[in-house]
């Protein structure tokens, strides 16, 4: 039994990490993390709706 | 008996009224920079354009009578001295009290000085702070349009180096809205104190004199 | 992505096999000089690195990020050559188009930092996160923090490109929940260059590399480590709607008369006056436009903190802290204003009331 990482996935926009559990040559558990936060959702309370689009635009 | 006392020199009055129209102009072409309350209607006006000439032109207007005012503090007569506005003496802040009560209603009498009262000389002096960092933070946002320079930086560049440029507008801003009320109070004090006292308060500032008890 | 030989083709040798011809490459140094401020004597200096100077190894990192920079150097256009300059600089590492993953993306990067140490370029996009050990951001298991002083550490120079790695950019957003920060602040001591902007503006990138090529020195920077070729002014000074404000012609409401005809968007909460960038000069997407041109306010995307500094995208003036964001200056200097006028009016209605203190008749 093997467990495998692919970090960092590349050709894709953001942070991702698969891990994959090998036995006998088959896949048979799998995780995927994203790697990176911001908190986006947290920076927008309180600001003037109007300009929320500029801020989620950057997600 | 009563004499007449030489009070407000000249340069007192002139750097007084120069400020009063100075700041009246300020207030009136700085707020519309701020927020625009006339709109162009032909291609051949400039209203922005003249308004920011007007605001320029009175601001450095206003800082020459700061700078000549702070000079006489050093020169003036006994009314008009440093010591006025920096107390260095506790009869200043008895005075401070004693008038802060009449004018709370709590004591009968105003007390009796030819000069300034001593919240007149703590007033002031905290509006000289208030003028000479409306100076520094309307120089800081007219260098913006300039090449750096030490000229700049010393007139009021040197605030970018502990704040962004958004809090200096904001803090310039406010500051007009602080002298605005403190105009209000100012003028209703003045007319107040007259008809306390009687002595041609009103029109010393105008004369220089007013009528002392002996 | 090439493996690291030794390869000593020049800048120009490379784009002439690519079919770039001796006329455009010219044009492009003489836009470069431009773009850099200097006058056309420049040029053949320009010309004479480009030709000798060996292709320099860079490598692309991405931390708090939205790719957003990397879009704009896949966007450079104007002229294509510097879409082609920047992919002959040697990219080693660049995890968004990189053709390895995992492992062999990671041998990449260490090859470059061990066999090239001190000489190659790190390009920098997105904020580090400092909060919790750095764990809000990790690449391979080692967190942004760490690679950053390794990579950044042991580079020529550095270029934080974007406004996100050169002070925090949105990350760092009140109440910037990860403690975000840019590479100049996570990393003391470095050489590096801040190249803000959201996104950057791939055209000031390509000439800060090819001032670098051309002279070996990092163009001249101002306070807070921007070029000052394009940082030096405010977008205000140069921007052409400027006669318009002047005149006092504003646009008042989305799509009104003045909005039609391109007037000012001052009231619009455009800013403009405080903002320190060329947008105006060299545009953006191949000189295409740029946000005033096209009829929306600039919201200075390249200033320190411009998403708490300068109060909401369309309001004229700054929040006041404390205050909700529909709580302006003027709002609040009125209130107290009005207050004190009643104030005085209620002094002097019992001061009447209650007389003045009696006062000998004179004789």
């Amino acid at each position: 039994m093997a467990k495998i990482a692919i970090d960092p996935i590349t050709r894709i926009e953001g942070h991702l990490r698969i891990e994959a559990q090998v036995e006998g040559g088959k896949v048979t558990d799998a995780w995927s993390s994203g790697t990176m936060w911001r908190g986006i959702e947290i920076i927008l309370k309180g600001r003037d709706p109007r300009e929320c689009w500029a801020l989620t635009s950057r997600i | 008996m009563e004499k007449r006392v030489y009070v407000w020199e000249f340069p007192v009055r002139l750097t007084h009224w120069v400020n009063f129209l100075s700041i009246l102009a300020l207030s009136i072409t700085g707020f519309y920079i701020g927020a625009p309350f006339l709109h162009a209607i032909r291609e051949n006006q400039f209203i922005m354009a003249q308004m920011r000439f007007i605001h320029f032109v009175s601001a450095y207007v206003f800082t020459v009578s700061f700078l000549i005012r702070i000079y006489w503090l050093f020169m003036g007569n006994q009314y008009s001295r440093l010591n006025q506005f920096i107390f260095v003496s506790g009869e200043r802040w008895k005075n401070l009290i004693d008038t802060a009560l009449f004018y709370a209603f709590l004591k009968k009498d105003l007390p009796h000085s030819p000069g300034h009262t001593g919240i007149a000389g703590l007033t002031y002096f905290i509006m000289f702070l208030i003028f000479l960092l409306e100076i520094f933070t309307g120089f800081a946002l007219y260098s913006e349009s300039h090449l750096p320079g030490f000229i700049w930086t010393f007139m009021g560049g040197w605030l970018f180096s502990i704040m962004g440029t958004g809090t200096v507008r904001l803090i310039h801003h406010l500051l007009m809205w602080v002298i605005g009320v403190f105009t209000i109070v100012h003028v209703y004090v003045s007319w107040h104190n007259d008809v306390i006292e009687k002595n041609g308060l009103m029109s010393s500032i105008f004369s220089g004199y007013k009528s002392i008890e002996e | 992505m090439s493996k690291i030989k030794d390869d000593t083709s020049s800048i120009w040798t490379s784009l002439a096999k690519k079919g770039v011809s001796r006329r455009d490459f010219i044009k492009f140094c003489s836009t470069m000089a431009a773009t850099l401020a200097l006058p056309s004597s420049f040029v053949p200096r320009i010309v004479e690195a480009l030709e000798k100077k060996q292709r320099p190894y860079a490598v692309w990192l991405e931390f708090q990020d939205c790719a957003g920079d990397s879009e704009s150097m896949l966007r450079a256009t104007k002229p294509t050559i510097a879409e082609v300059v920047l992919d002959v600089i040697s990219l080693e590492y660049h995890e968004t188009i990189m053709a390895g993953s995992g492992k062999s993306a990671e041998k990449a990067l260490q090859d470059v930092v061990k066999n090239q140490k001190g000489k190659y370029i790190a390009i920098v996009e997105g904020a580090i996160p400092t909060k919790d050990g750095g764990i809000y951001c990790t690449i391979g298991g080692k967190t942004a923090l760490d690679i950053a002083k390794e990579v950044c550490g042991n580079a020529a120079m550095s270029l934080a490109v974007g406004s996100c790695a050169s002070w925090g950019g949105i990350a760092s957003a009140k109440p910037n929940p990860t403690g975000a920060v840019g590479v100049g602040a996570a990393v003391p001591g470095i050489t590096y260059v801040n190249l803000p902007g959201c996104p950057m503006n791939v055209e000031n990138v390509t000439a800060t590399v090819v001032h670098y090529l051309t002279f070996g020195s990092l163009p001249a920077l101002d306070g807070e480590h921007r070029p000052l070729f394009a940082h030096g002014k405010i977008i205000h000074n140069n921007c052409e709607r400027r006669a318009h404000f002047d005149a006092g012609q504003f646009v008042r409401k989305w799509g009104d008369e003045g909005h039609r005809l391109g007037w000012c968007l001052y009231e619009m909460g455009c800013k403009g006056p405080e903002a320190h960038f060329n947008c105006p000069t060299i545009r953006w997407n191949g000189g295409t436009s740029w946000p005033v041109q096209a009829g929306h306010p600039c919201f200075a995307c390249a200033s320190t903190n411009n998403w708490d500094a300068f109060g909401p995208i369309y309001s004229r003036l700054e929040n006041v802290p404390g205050a909700g964001y529909q709580t302006t200056a003027d709002k609040i200097g009125a209130t107290v204003a009005a207050v004190a006028a009643a104030g005085v009016a209620a002094h002097a209605v019992i001061r009447a009331a209650k007389g003045t203190p009696h006062k000998e008749e004179k004789e």
